[in-house]
């Protein structure tokens, strides 16, 4: 029995597979994980464009740490998900395709903060932000909403094995 | 009554759009989880000022992106309206559509005592001030509201009847 395969024997797998709410229960927190990380990145990324200059910069290091909890929420229900059709959802193009959306929207999101923190300028909004800030809070934008499509294309493409 | 509103929104352009273009279903759906976060989000930046996690920003700053929920409400009625259209009869039979909309109309009530009794009061802070606890009873409804909004709007296909 290959990996996969003993995955979806878990206990918590075939919770999912087999009761009646494991699977909706599971959905419906990465639905509010989903808002959590992604609206709170979508907020960053146009507030970074010029949207709602009055708010200081320095709100989204309070942010922060609640997008974590977010995407805490949805790494622990989107890894149950898995589980229970691994062997499926690994050969599943949007999944794959997710998975490196979140990746990649991930490595611009720590650039971007880091780069918003280092650009004095700017966070104390004395100035616009830089044309590398902006660039990449469009990344930002871009690759949230691709993970989200993709979610979205996962639920249209999926069969169980 | 019921039967003949439901009946003429099977039958509006969209509700045919929805039902003869094979995608747009699922584009409805899409942009209903876009919508839900831009909405969620913006609510996170506002109502967690409210609540007095952090004071940094003045009350009207954190009121510019209330727009921005606002924003994301549009998005979501739209789809939603798509969504819906597609089989109006069997929506309107699921508990927990009803339940859905039922918690939607209570953070419209919420939404209407924010901008008449709180927005004003928001719109005098400064950064640094707390707020009173009857604006931080209000933003943390809206919180809970919409989370709960969420939770039902997944659990909807558990009680649904017929094709949706």
């Amino acid at each position: 029995m290959n990996f996969l395969e003993g995955l979806q024997q878990t206990v918590m797998a075939r919770w999912v597979l087999e009761s009646d709410y494991g699977f909706y229960i599971l959905l419906a927190g990465h639905a509010v994980g989903m808002a959590v990380v992604a609206g709170a990145m979508f907020m960053l990324a146009i507030r970074v464009l010029g949207y709602g200059k009055d708010e200081p910069m320095a709100v989204f290091d309070r942010l922060y740490p609640v997008a974590w909890w977010g995407f805490a929420l949805n790494a622990l229900t989107g890894t149950i998900l898995f589980a229970a059709n691994g062997i499926h959802l690994f050969q599943n193009l949007a999944f794959v395709l997710k998975l490196v959306m979140i990746a990649l929207g991930g490595v611009a999101v720590f650039a971007l903060a880091r780069g918003v923190r280092q650009d004095q300028a700017f966070f104390e909004g004395r100035a616009s932000a830089s044309l590398r800030s902006k660039v990449l809070a469009v990344a930002t934008l871009g690759l949230w909403t691709g993970a989200i499509i993709a979610g979205r294309v996962i639920g249209y493409t999926m069969t169980y094995s | 009554m019921e039967t003949q509103i439901l009946d003429w929104m099977a039958q509006t352009p969209l509700a045919h759009a929805v039902r003869n273009i094979s995608w747009l279903f699922a584009v409805c759906e899409t942009v209903h989880f876009f919508g839900l976060s831009v909405l969620f989000g913006a609510l996170l930046l506002v109502d967690l000022r409210l609540v007095g996690l952090w004071k940094l920003g003045s009350g009207r700053a954190a009121i510019a992106f209330t727009y921005v929920a606002m924003i994301g409400f549009a998005l979501n009625l739209i789809s939603g309206l798509g969504c819906f259209s597609n089989n109006p009869a069997s929506y309107w039979a699921n508990p927990i559509f009803k339940l859905k909309m039922g918690l939607i109309v209570l953070a419209g009530l919420n939404l209407l005592w924010f901008e008449l009794y709180e927005k004003r009061k928001i719109a005098l802070l400064a950064t640094g001030d707390a707020t009173d606890l009857e604006t931080r009873i209000v933003a943390s409804l809206s919180l809970l509201l919409w989370v709960l909004v969420i939770i039902a709007g997944r659990f909807l296909p558990v009680t649904a009847t017929g094709s949706s």
